[in-house]
């Protein structure tokens, strides 16, 4: 797709807040940008007024040089003309089609013989080849999510755009679906925009994230910095404070994972991740920080670490060190003053393996 | 028994339900799904054959399609013949007369058709009318058959309207409850009582088959 999305919008309603944006989302192939916020933050809207589906009332949508939206100029493209795929929450699938039918529908304009060939690709590229003839009301849920996938896909659009692709579906599908969604996505190669509440979600779908609070976008960033290093406090509480940290599985033993983060060896609890890249999660509250190393302890993983910052956060300190890379704990402020922790400081942080949680990681697609 | 009613009466059912579908069916669309306000008024103004008495609507229409009225002149003008007393002037009569019987089921069968399931339809690539034909009627089929057959039904045992706007002409208004009521009125209970019973027959088969169709259709697109 040529050049970025670009949005700086307002949509009002009679009753209830405003939504308002302003976005720029760089559109690589096959990119997954996570529109992340609680419930009622607007992000529902934004993707529904970059489909087309819903008018602003103030503001432009563009994709690359184009136009799609202009409340001041009255330019409007149709979302029949934006080329965009659209998954609806509750996936709308044409319950008077089958999967083949549901899969073709947006292919009519093709001469017959392409149309099957194209169709045919999809189905088995999503292995629903076996359930062609099928109605929707006769699939579950993982694999009504598929032919929808495989139905917003085959017009090959140059946008992809997801809304809480995973809600409709009962938790363990969820758990399940998370990782092969992911892989759909970076395999289909078209720039996707998902919208989610879910943190767990947010972190093994997106490559970048996009916080929403209240109608308005307040962060964009890696998935790391976002929610290593929320902007503020209201990102902080959206995103729950925590250090995110992507490494890499180096061995595997005894229900135990040895990872290895930017040159520092973690132990954490393998709680079934599958692949070789991960995001460790640290919360803040986990942390414990001592002046010097212990002679022996439990806790498998001693970090020196030097105290960059200290903020007071509500009754304790918030400290943040680096220890190869960011880390934040949170103490009393007590304890702050029997280490004595300022910044330059140097410590020793302590995390049992069980408080380390790994969440599974696709790797990002290759640039270009 | 009045073979040539029976035939005036179905030949008028059948063109009354096809015209129905016609201009019936978009309306019933745009009924069904307009955000509009004011469509409430429309509402209103296509349900009114229900209440009114045939006769106050066969006064009316007979008013606006005779040669003083709008219908009438503009009619003459562009075909050089009248519409009352005549079979056609009878159709237009029909289907005012039979509208919220074809308009009101269709309605609420577009209405119930989701949206997420048209705007899927959109960001596919299909522009509104498309969307209607291969999404939006296949979904509300068993309310437009519905709709269609209950006009047909209502059109087949039509009186008042018809004597209003149509009169008694064999073979091109005298349909078959007129010529029920002349059999009566020549005290001919016999021929009265067997197209009476071809009516209530014919009548009843059409509900009947109306309605197994409608079972298949759904059972065909089990609906979530």
């Amino acid at each position: 797709m040529a050049g970025p999305l670009a949005l700086d919008l307002e949509r009002r309603y009679p009753r209830g807040p405003a939504v308002r944006a302003e976005l720029e989302l760089p559109t690589d192939p096959s990119s997954v940008t996570v529109l992340f916020g609680p419930s009622g933050s607007g992000k529902t809207t934004i993707l529904r007024c970059i489909a087309g589906l819903e008018r602003p009332d103030r503001g432009w949508v563009r994709c690359g040089e184009e136009v799609w939206s202009d409340a001041a100029s009255g330019v409007w493209v149709p979302p029949q003309r934006r080329g965009v795929g659209f998954l609806d929450q509750d996936l709308a699938l044409f319950p008077h089609r089958s999967v083949r039918g549901n899969v073709g529908y947006g292919l009519r304009r093709l001469p017959r013989a392409e149309r099957r060939r194209r169709v045919q690709a999809l189905l088995e590229r999503f292995g629903i080849a076996g359930l062609a003839e099928r109605r929707p009301g006769e699939l579950s849920g993982g694999q009504r999510q598929r032919v929808a996938l495989a139905r917003a896909l085959a017009p090959s659009p140059r946008l992809l755009l997801l809304d809480e692709p995973l809600s409709a579906l009962d938790a363990p599908t969820r758990e399940e679906l998370r990782r092969e969604l992911r892989h759909l996505l970076v395999e289909a190669g078209v720039p996707s925009i998902v919208v989610t509440h879910d943190r767990t979600e947010a972190m093994v779908l997106g490559d970048r994230i996009a916080v929403m609070i209240d109608g308005a976008v307040r962060q964009v960033g890696g998935v790391e910095e976002v929610f290593s290093r929320p902007a503020d406090r209201e990102v902080a509480r959206a995103v729950g404070v925590e250090t995110v940290v992507a490494a890499r599985v180096r061995g595997r033993r005894e229900g135990l994972l040895e990872l290895e983060a930017h040159g520092r060896r973690l132990v954490a609890v393998d709680t079934g991740v599958g692949t070789e890249e991960v995001l460790a999660c640290i919360r803040a509250e986990e942390v414990v920080l001592r002046l010097a190393e212990p002679v022996a302890e439990s806790a498998r993983n001693h970090l020196p670490a030097t105290v960059l910052a200290v903020r007071r956060e509500g009754p304790l300190e918030r400290v943040t060190l680096d220890c190869g890379f960011e880390l934040a704990a949170v103490v009393t402020p007590e304890a702050r003053r029997e280490l004595g922790l300022e910044p330059g400081r140097r410590v020793v942080a302590v995390v049992k393996a069980p408080a380390i949680h790994c969440v599974p990681r696709e790797p990002a697609p290759a640039p270009g | 028994m009045d073979v040539q009613a029976l035939a005036l009466s179905l030949r008028l059912a059948g063109a009354t339900t096809l015209v129905l579908l016609a201009l019936g069916t978009p309306l019933a669309y745009w009924l069904g799904r307009s955000p509009r306000r004011w469509k409430v008024l429309v509402e209103a103004v296509v349900a009114l054959p229900l209440v009114l008495p045939p006769t106050v609507l066969g006064f009316y229409v007979l008013l606006a399609i005779s040669p003083r009225g709008a219908i009438g002149r503009w009619y003459e003008a562009l075909t050089g013949s009248r519409l009352p007393f005549t079979f056609r002037g009878l159709l237009v009569a029909s289907v005012l007369y039979s509208l919220p019987f074809a308009v009101q089921p269709m309605m609420v069968a577009f209405g119930q058709v989701e949206r997420r399931v048209l705007e899927a339809s959109w960001t596919l690539g299909e522009g509104r009318l498309a969307t209607f034909f291969r999404t939006a009627l296949p979904l509300a089929l068993p309310g437009v058959v519905t709709g269609a057959v209950l006009s047909f039904a209502h059109t087949l045992g039509e009186f008042g309207v018809v004597l209003m706007v149509g009169g008694n002409i064999p073979g091109e208004t005298r349909t078959i409850s007129i010529s029920i009521y002349d059999h009566v009125q020549a005290l001919d209970y016999g021929a009265a009582g067997e197209t009476a019973l071809v009516l209530l027959v014919v009548s009843f088969l059409v509900l009947a088959v109306t309605y197994a169709l409608q079972r298949r259709v759904w059972a065909l697109w089990p609906v979530r």
